[in-house]
């Protein structure tokens, strides 16, 4: 059987368990077709070809033997490169680490070994994932698979279109104000970012750790929600990761609004048994602010269409207000930038990563982070560093995390009324390669629609809705309140039926 | 955002730039704030930041326990058996020659930094 046909995960890997093809083939299906693209696409910034294989037979011999494995057994994956792959380069996307192998997994590379899949490689990304074209990685840009001339979105643009051009059928990517939802919204792919805390950030290199997190990539609903649920972990080594069924530590549960997330066998996050429950009475608010000038007509309309087939299928629409929607993008910025200026402090080229000598200690401080670092991500150091800087944190980087709180509340009191909040992802399609660095403020304004769910740490999906000029993928989010991403899966399993003809 | 400001800032943050980079910089940066400066619009009176949405939660402890060292490691490999305490230190000493591999320069298993002291 030609396993390139099957085009999910989860029925590749049903396939394997059933011993229909061996691990080895699925294997082979992915390395031919990154074979034939990665050469004009450049999704991947390393393929370990052996190691993959290597895993292959050691889970081919566990299929042989009938041990026990889940639903992602045998699936190949791709990861971003700023999770710590033990062994295996883990770049950032930087000069500064090009040469940089973690002794250790992250946390988020361990859950899918222990789920049975095989890391195929690393995926280019924006450097130390600041940007959203992925035009900022040291080692050059990645194509939008849907279009050569553009690009493919970011941070987690390797990712997106290695899923999207069919190089591997889920892929890990992390969303710090968008980077998983807004390329796969360019790429036509489906992208979580979860609720903050559900997935651990133990060995995701840190940019800001009060907004990253670990979110899930694939090419449709059911399998993005299969690799949401294996990911989905209490680790002691990160102290923000949650213990999904302790929730009484948390303020939204002292405010007694949130409804006890599910949970399946063995105490595990359960998306996969209610998804395919139908949206039937489920209330979604469509923000004003959110279909106003700067967005583009036809993603409005796309966006509308999925809203309208929601309403079909029996969810009750209506429009609100959504106090702050202009401050959402400098909000974001400011605490972004403040937080990486920390992070990025430990870039100093002594025990890791580049070093250029200088004359002194801080010249060599100064000489590697100069030639380390690329231009945008000198630039939100600096923006960082000035707003935490004697004489300016209050009125900035204070005042921002004030604003923070009003943006929290303003969703909190959203989601009182209703279980969705539904929206575009990005304003546009993909820009053209080199569009955003015309000008690097409308750029920046263009992550409107995706940072509200970091900055207030509520799950968020994006999913394809539509296409729009040239063919280019347009995306439809929804947020929804804090451990209900069932919810959200539920309501794209519905959205996706409808418009996808895999479905 | 002016020169001045500039040069204050490239120096807390250890980064240089050229005239012609500074030029630029400036430009974006000023942009930049510009766009930040319209949160101060808002009346914040009040209003307690939030710096972390888990904050409100109250902080994360657990008990401050070791969970892996070289002599942990080899103890007990040693209660399994003698061949197992070699295999265990082995691979202690492996993952720190993994760790110190990523050192720009070593000696002696130590690393070499510039002078810190004058």
């Amino acid at each position: 059987m030609d396993s390139s046909k099957i085009r999910t995960a989860l029925a590749l890997s049903e396939r394997i368990r059933k011993k229909e093809i061996s691990v080895r083939e699925g294997l082979d299906a992915t390395f031919e077709i990154i074979d034939q693209k990665e050469k004009s696409l450049h999704a991947f910034l390393t393929i370990d070809r052996e190691g993959a294989y290597k895993e292959a037979d050691r889970l081919q011999e566990k299929v042989d033997a009938r041990e026990m494995f889940g639903p992602l057994f045998g699936v190949p994956v791709a990861v971003k490169d700023n999770l710590c792959t033990k062994g295996i380069r883990t770049t950032c996307g930087s000069k500064m680490l090009e040469n940089f192998v973690p002794p250790y997994d992250a946390t988020a590379v361990q859950s899918l070994k222990d789920a049975g899949m095989i890391i195929v490689g690393k995926t280019n990304m924006d450097e130390f994932a600041m940007g959203n074209t992925t035009e900022t990685s040291y080692f050059g840009c990645t194509k939008n698979p849907r279009s050569e001339a553009h690009v493919p979105g970011g941070s987690s643009g390797g990712s997106a279109a290695a899923v999207a051009a069919g190089e591997c059928l889920v892929a890990l990517g992390t969303d710090t104000g968008g980077s998983v939802r807004q390329p796969a919204s360019h790429c036509g792919v489906v992208g979580v970012k979860p609720t903050y805390g559900s997935i651990s950030r133990h060995g995701l290199i840190a940019y800001c750790s009060s907004m990253d997190q670990v979110g899930p990539i694939a090419g449709n609903v059911t399998d993005c929600a299969a690799l949401m649920e294996a990911l989905c972990t209490w680790d002691p080594k990160d102290s923000t990761s949650i213990k999904r069924g302790s929730l009484d530590s948390l303020t939204a549960v002292k405010q007694g609004r949130l409804d006890v997330p599910t949970y399946g066998k063995r105490g595990r996050l359960d998306i996969l048994s209610s998804l395919e429950d139908g949206v039937p009475g489920m209330k979604i608010g469509l923000p004003k602010e959110y279909f106003s000038a700067g967005l583009d007509p036809q993603v409005a309309a796309s966006v509308m269409r999925a809203a309208e087939t929601l309403e079909r299928h029996g969810a009750i629409l209506k429009e609100f207000s959504l106090p702050l929607f202009q401050y959402f993008v400098p909000d974001y910025y400011l605490i972004a930038c403040a937080e990486a200026s920390s992070n990025l402090e430990r870039y100093d080229g002594m025990k890791y990563g580049l070093r250029v000598p200088g004359s002194d200690l801080h010249d060599t401080y100064r000489k590697t982070r100069t030639q380390g670092f690329g231009e945008e991500v000198r630039r939100r150091i600096l923006l960082g560093t000035f707003a935490l800087s004697e004489g300016y944190y209050d009125a900035y980087y204070l005042k921002a995390l004030k604003v923070r709180r009003l943006v929290a509340n303003a969703f909190d009191d959203a989601l009182k009324e209703f279980d969705l909040i539904l929206g575009p992802t990005a304003p546009t399609t993909a820009p053209r390669l080199g569009e955003a660095d015309q000008d690097l403020v409308k750029s920046y304004l263009a992550d409107v629609y995706t940072v509200p769910a970091n900055l207030t740490g509520l799950p968020a999906i994006s999913l394809p809705c539509g296409v729009g000029e040239g063919g280019l993928p347009i995306g439809v989010q929804f947020m929804g309140r804090r451990f209900e991403e069932a919810l959200l899966f539920k309501a794209a399993r519905v959205l996706e039926k409808e418009t996808c003809q895999n479905g | 955002m002016d020169h001045i400001l500039l040069d204050r800032t490239c120096r807390l943050a250890e980064l240089e730039l050229s005239e012609s980079e500074k030029e630029n910089m400036l430009k974006d940066l000023e942009n930049m704030v510009t766009l930040f400066e319209t949160i101060s619009e808002l009346d914040t009176e009040g209003v307690a930041p939030l710096s972390g949405v888990l904050e409100d939660g109250g902080n994360v402890l657990r008990e401050d326990v070791v969970a892996e060292t070289a002599a942990k490691a080899e103890g007990l490999a040693a209660e399994a058996g003698a061949g197992l305490a070699a295999s265990a230190g082995a691979d202690v000493m492996a993952k720190r020659e993994a760790l110190l591999r990523n050192a720009p320069e070593l000696q002696d298993g130590l690393f070499v930094v510039p002078k810190t002291f004058s």
